[in-house]
């Protein structure tokens, strides 16, 4: 974190950032705003065929906005898309097309099939994300190329932008002087998505909670001076509400922070049948006197979730600048027009996401379950009957391509009980799979309370007459449950195969927040972790020692597509 | 109603898109500056057209090379 100087002062200046980031956008006012705080660096490389300097030009303050700073690398206009004018490792290859300058590509079907080709030749140079933003783009041509299976390969909404901006979205009179058909403001407009949305969902992580103040933010007035009658749903709170129910639907947790009596927030929301939002929509409630950023940690505690991954909303720019002296909850400003705190909202990194996992649709009632099971570990009189009173069902997918978008997302999400850190993302993944199916498994975890969804995944590959394990991730909604042993030592078994390897070599880094995972290989491998990260071996034999299927359910799917 | 541009605002946008600590002199002509190439010049354009709601002719474009030339054509389209 920052010295809490800093981390208030930006929490601060992102509130008064807001307004030339998320109103009208114009380019000087942009082009003035500096971030004096420290920032993440992203390598992009862009092939493109029509001028991208003027996005580029634009995306600074808002990927400062959300800690990023971006590096472009800007090949040469190529309408042909070779890719072979540079090399190097990069976070991310942008695809910057104007399909009206590519020749010969009349017809849906010519166009669809030029892109999957040409995004073919540049997977088969690079695992990096592919992010690919094409106009015109139809419905037609975008489903055929999204189902071309190719990993990690994104395809950019332009023309919801073009649709809103209508003709406003190219500009005829500057075309030959930037280079590109777009208007001036579909440029800055483009940039902001670009900076806020589409490049963290490629290269980032997931935003898992929104942390929300009560008066000022989801309604205007005060409750517990005006009454929970008195306060006013302005439409604009009214989009916001309803824009946190979606998210919610979603499964981003909501949680309320608020200084007023529980008894009044309780009637207020069962008062107030016009709020979207109900009270059951959220997952965990701090109403007290006490200071927010303690607040914020409890609520993170309670969702299980790192505090870096929630947001934290509120109308008082001084209430956000103390939570962020102790907390890196991500702040955002509640404004007076609810709209444009939906606007600040949509655009923190991490809130969008190229699509929502069956996983994320679980994590709601999956959280709910973990009280339960919780009362049941502390009432069962043995392990053995608390693990059979759940009724736990263990899936292990061995090679599942049908399972490499859930399995890149936990590797990038996963903090807590990842070995390695390493964030492998689908075409990564989907490699390792390709050269041996039992390089990658997944688990799946059901109980008689909820389904888990897919919590579990670990790579390696045979490295003779060893196995290298270099990536081990569970989800935390997994852990408490008393089941890593039996989960990992099973998926270790099955990433063997039938290589039988003398030992099992696992690759450590030591982070923040892994201190879970340490311990369990510490403690799995009888042996210390080295507390500078490197590697941790353990004998085979003492792995397949481990197995056991003691009050678990397993079932094991080789080479197996998912249902 | 008259608008005033003052060439000390263009001065400070043009400084602030082009990344200069000082501010350019207002006859100090686009060549002379090396910071001020095709690239930064659309820049330019787009930063003026957005702070003062105007539209340059596309054949304006190429002529706006001194803040001077700048300030003096806002104020005509700013007349108009």
């Amino acid at each position: 974190m920052l010295p809490i100087a800093d981390s208030a002062a930006r929490a601060i200046a992102r509130a008064e950032w807001q307004p030339l980031l998320f109103d009208r956008l114009h380019r000087a006012e942009l082009s003035a705003l500096r971030a004096p705080w420290p920032s993440r660096k992203v390598r992009a490389r862009v092939h493109r065929n029509h001028a991208f300097e003027p996005v580029a030009s634009a995306t600074p303050p808002f990927a400062a906005w959300n800690g990023l700073t971006v590096d472009w690398v800007i090949g040469p206009y190529d309408d042909t898309f070779t890719f072979d004018w540079t090399e190097g490792a990069f976070d991310a290859e942008i695809l910057w097309i104007d399909a009206a300058r590519l020749d010969g590509l009349a017809g849906d079907d010519v166009w669809a099939a030029w892109l999957i080709d040409r995004v073919g030749a540049l997977r088969a140079q690079t695992s990096a994300p592919i992010l690919i933003l094409a106009w015109p783009l139809s419905p037609a041509v975008r489903a055929r190329v999204g189902a071309a299976g190719i990993h990690a390969m994104y395809l950019a909404d332009l023309e919801t932008i073009a649709h809103r901006l209508n003709e406003h979205w190219t500009d005829a009179r500057t075309a030959d002087l930037s280079g590109t058909r777009l208007s001036n403001r579909s440029c800055l407009e483009v940039a902001r998505e670009l900076a806020c949305s589409w490049l963290p969902a490629t290269v980032g992580v997931p935003i898992k909670a929104i942390a929300l103040d009560l008066d000022g933010t989801l309604y205007d007035g005060v409750l517990g001076e005006d009454g929970e009658q008195s306060v006013v749903l302005t439409p604009g709170h009214e989009g916001l509400q309803a824009y946190l129910v979606e998210l919610h639907q979603r499964g981003i947790f909501l949680a309320l922070v608020s200084r007023n009596e529980l008894a009044d927030i309780e009637r207020m929301f069962d008062r107030r049948r016009d709020f979207p939002l109900r009270l059951g929509h959220f997952s965990s409630i701090e109403a007290s006197w006490g200071d927010k950023a303690s607040a914020l940690e409890r609520v993170a505690a309670q969702l299980r979730i790192g505090a870096d991954a929630m947001i934290f909303v509120d109308d008082n720019p001084g209430e956000l600048a103390a939570a962020a002296s102790r907390s890196p909850a991500v702040t955002v400003h509640a404004r007076p027009d609810g709209a444009q705190t939906v606007e600040a909202l949509r655009h923190v990194a991490g809130v969008f996401r190229w699509g929502t996992s069956a996983e994320d649709l679980l994590r709601t009632a999956d959280l709910n379950a973990a009280a339960v099971r919780t009362s049941l570990m502390r009432d069962e009189p043995s392990p053995e009957s608390y693990l059979r009173s759940l009724g736990i069902q263990l899936e292990f997918y061995v090679g599942a391509m049908d399972l490499v978008p859930r399995m890149a997302e936990l590797s990038r999400k996963t903090n807590q009980f990842n070995l390695s850190l390493r964030r492998l993302n689908e075409a990564e993944i989907a490699q390792r799979i390709a050269e041996r199916s039992a390089n990658v498994v997944a688990v799946r975890l059901r109980d008689r309370l909820s389904d888990s969804g897919i919590i579990a995944v670990v790579v390696g590959t045979p490295m003779h007459p060893d196995m290298r394990v270099e990536l081990l991730a569970v989800s935390c909604r997994a852990l408490g449950r008393r089941l890593e042993d039996t989960m990992l030592s099973r998926a270790l078994l099955l990433l063997a195969g039938d290589e039988q390897p003398a030992k099992l070599s696992f690759e450590i880094a030591k982070g923040p927040r892994n201190s879970p995972a340490l311990d369990w290989i510490t403690r799995f491998a009888g042996l210390a972790a080295p507390s500078d990260g490197g590697r941790i071996e353990v004998e085979y034999a003492r792995v397949r020692a481990m197995v056991t299927s003691r009050a678990v359910e397993i079932v094991v799917h080789e080479r197996a597509v998912a249902s | 109603m008259t608008c005033i541009v003052a060439d000390d605002e263009i001065q400070s946008l043009v400084a602030q898109v082009l990344g200069l600590s000082e501010l350019p002199a207002v006859d100090l002509s686009r060549s002379e500056i090396p910071q001020w190439d095709s690239l930064k010049h659309v820049e330019i354009v787009f930063a003026l057209e957005d702070r003062y709601n105007v539209q340059f002719d596309e054949a304006e474009f190429a002529g706006l090379t001194t803040v001077a030339v700048i300030a003096a054509s806002l104020r005509a389209h700013l007349a108009a």
